[in-house]
């Protein structure tokens, strides 16, 4: 019986050792009433759920969010973290597959999504949503080893790469309307962006600012095909309720305020290289 | 080529930070997948009709449907129809997706580990005035657990690689952290090596503790 204590042991300092530290990476994802809490006694006229905006964002989308060595950035998440701190919010960030994003909104695990979300008519019927605070221009690109492709016309009975649950690809079936693209769906960006990289689709639907920003940072062989085909309204969304309707309103003077004071356009600028928060003609 | 090792450890320590998350997920679930296999298993090998068919329907269901599916169904499925369920974290819903659908695979280890010690061992216990249960806990268990040692371990292992699908729940783990950290730096070959990496040390430590546990199961049969 001498032996016993040792496969118990090991079990019992694996699963302490996980237990333990696993509480602690715990809180960066997942929601932490404390620092509501701490707030609440700082300024006791708030009541303490009010303080924090639970924000869903993929983390693998750059420029709009992406990580920093241990800390969220990007262009949307720095919108909204601008926007929750004016109106006194912490943001609480949950990151996940763009695919459980939605998810997480529906079952209101999160306030609302800060990366790209397009506003559209059938979005609108399930959610409401703040102003526009940045415009996605949709288009194409491909390698440019395909000297072949050129203009939009070319890439019939081509395939384009889309990431799924995207408004891109919806876009792209709209513009194409006798089905002559075929499209490929992706979990994530960096799954569409390294197969037209590696020549294993002939395209790639995302929103030009995205894209111009990737091949930037990167020097990405791509080149666009022709001008944006469609142009996005970006916005938060939020689940339908009264509560909801009045943070909209909030937020909605804040992005009028950022949009007039610059802020919006120096955030897009630092991220994009160009402002995408005024409305393309 | 492109290809920068350096990357590679700069990425690691970001990425070890959460191998804790994987780990109690793992751990968690598979304690749970033990417990709910070896009722299944019992249940499976009863002679009361209702619970042997019960258990054969939910081994059935639990092995046929992807992994990915029972988490999106857990996590956000069931609230839709429970609103109760929203109170559940991505954590928890994940340890018990990955629980309940492992327990299913466990109740077969089980079951063929009991099924391999000889029926004549029960019939002596009986013999001998033991009860079922007494019999159970000190003559087939033992043995049954020597031989269903392997294939647990084998379950063990797919399910630390399978806690990476928490991250469509929203739980930052291993493989997520790596996925992040690659967009800004665009270095997904060098990322997803640095996680192939982690995923083998730890699998090589625990295969190490596990030949510890088998040559202590042994020791009865060393001559």
């Amino acid at each position: 019986m001498k032996k016993i204590p040792f496969a118990l042991m090991a079990i019992l300092v694996l699963s302490l050792l996980a237990a333990a530290c696993g509480s602690g990476s715990n809180n960066a994802s997942n929601s932490n009433p404390s620092p509501s809490a701490s707030q609440d006694a700082a300024q006791p006229s708030q009541p303490a759920e009010k303080k924090v905006l639970r924000a869903g964002s993929t983390g693998m989308s750059y420029p709009n969010s992406y990580k920093e060595g241990d800390k969220l950035v990007g262009f949307d998440v720095e919108v909204i973290e601008t926007i929750a701190a004016n109106l006194g919010y912490t943001v609480e960030w949950v990151n996940t597959d763009f695919s459980g994003l939605m998810g997480q909104l529906d079952i209101g695990k999160i306030d609302t999504v800060a990366n790209v979300v397009a506003i559209t008519e059938e979005r609108k019927e399930k959610y409401y949503f703040t102003d526009p605070y940045s415009y996605a221009g949709v288009t194409i690109v491909t390698h440019v080893d395909n000297t072949d492709i050129n203009t939009l016309e070319d890439l019939k009975g081509k395939t384009v790469a889309g990431v799924l649950g995207s408004q891109n690809v919806k876009n792209l079936q709209k513009f194409d309307v006798n089905g002559e693209i075929k499209i490929r769906t992706y979990e994530n960006r960096d799954g569409a962006q390294n197969d037209v990289l590696n020549k294993r689709v002939d395209g790639y639907v995302q929103s030009k600012a995205n894209l111009l920003a990737e091949i930037r940072k990167n020097n990405l062989p791509l080149k666009f095909v022709g001008e944006p085909f469609h142009y996005e309204d970006v916005g938060f969304p939020f689940l339908k309720t009264e509560e909801n309707k009045a943070l909209i309103e909030q937020i909605n003077a804040e992005i009028k305020k950022l949009r007039e004071d610059g802020t919006l356009k120096r955030l897009s600028e630092k991220y994009f290289g160009e402002d995408i928060t005024t409305k393309a003609e | 080529m492109n290809f920068d090792p350096a990357y590679i450890l700069e990425i690691l320590p970001r990425i070890i930070q959460y191998i804790p998350i994987t780990l109690l997920m793992a751990v968690a679930a598979m304690v749970l997948a033990i417990a709910v296999g070896l009722v299944l298993a019992f249940m499976r090998n009863s002679q009361n009709k209702f619970l042997s068919s019960g258990a054969a329907v939910y081994i059935s269901f639990f092995r046929a449907i992807p992994m990915l599916v029972q988490l999106f169904l857990i996590y956000y499925g069931l609230p839709q129809i429970f609103p109760v369920f929203t109170r559940m974290d991505a954590v928890t819903a994940a340890i018990i997706g990955f629980g309940f659908k492992q327990a299913a695979f466990l109740a077969e280890i089980f079951r063929a580990a009991f099924i391999s010690v000889d029926k004549g061992q029960m019939e002596a216990c009986l013999t001998v005035g033991m009860t079922k249960v007494q019999a159970y806990r000190r003559i087939i268990l033992p043995q049954a657990a020597r031989n269903a040692l392997p294939g647990t371990g084998n379950i063990f292992i797919s399910l630390i690689k399978e806690t990476s699908l928490a991250f469509t729940l929203g739980v930052v783990e291993i493989f997520a952290e790596a996925k992040m950290q690659a967009a800004e730096s665009f270095r997904f070959f060098e990322a997803y090596l640095a996680v192939a990496l982690i995923y083998w040390v730890l699998i090589v430590i625990y295969s190490y503790l596990q030949e510890k546990l088998e040559k202590y199961l042994d020791r009865p049969y060393r001559t």
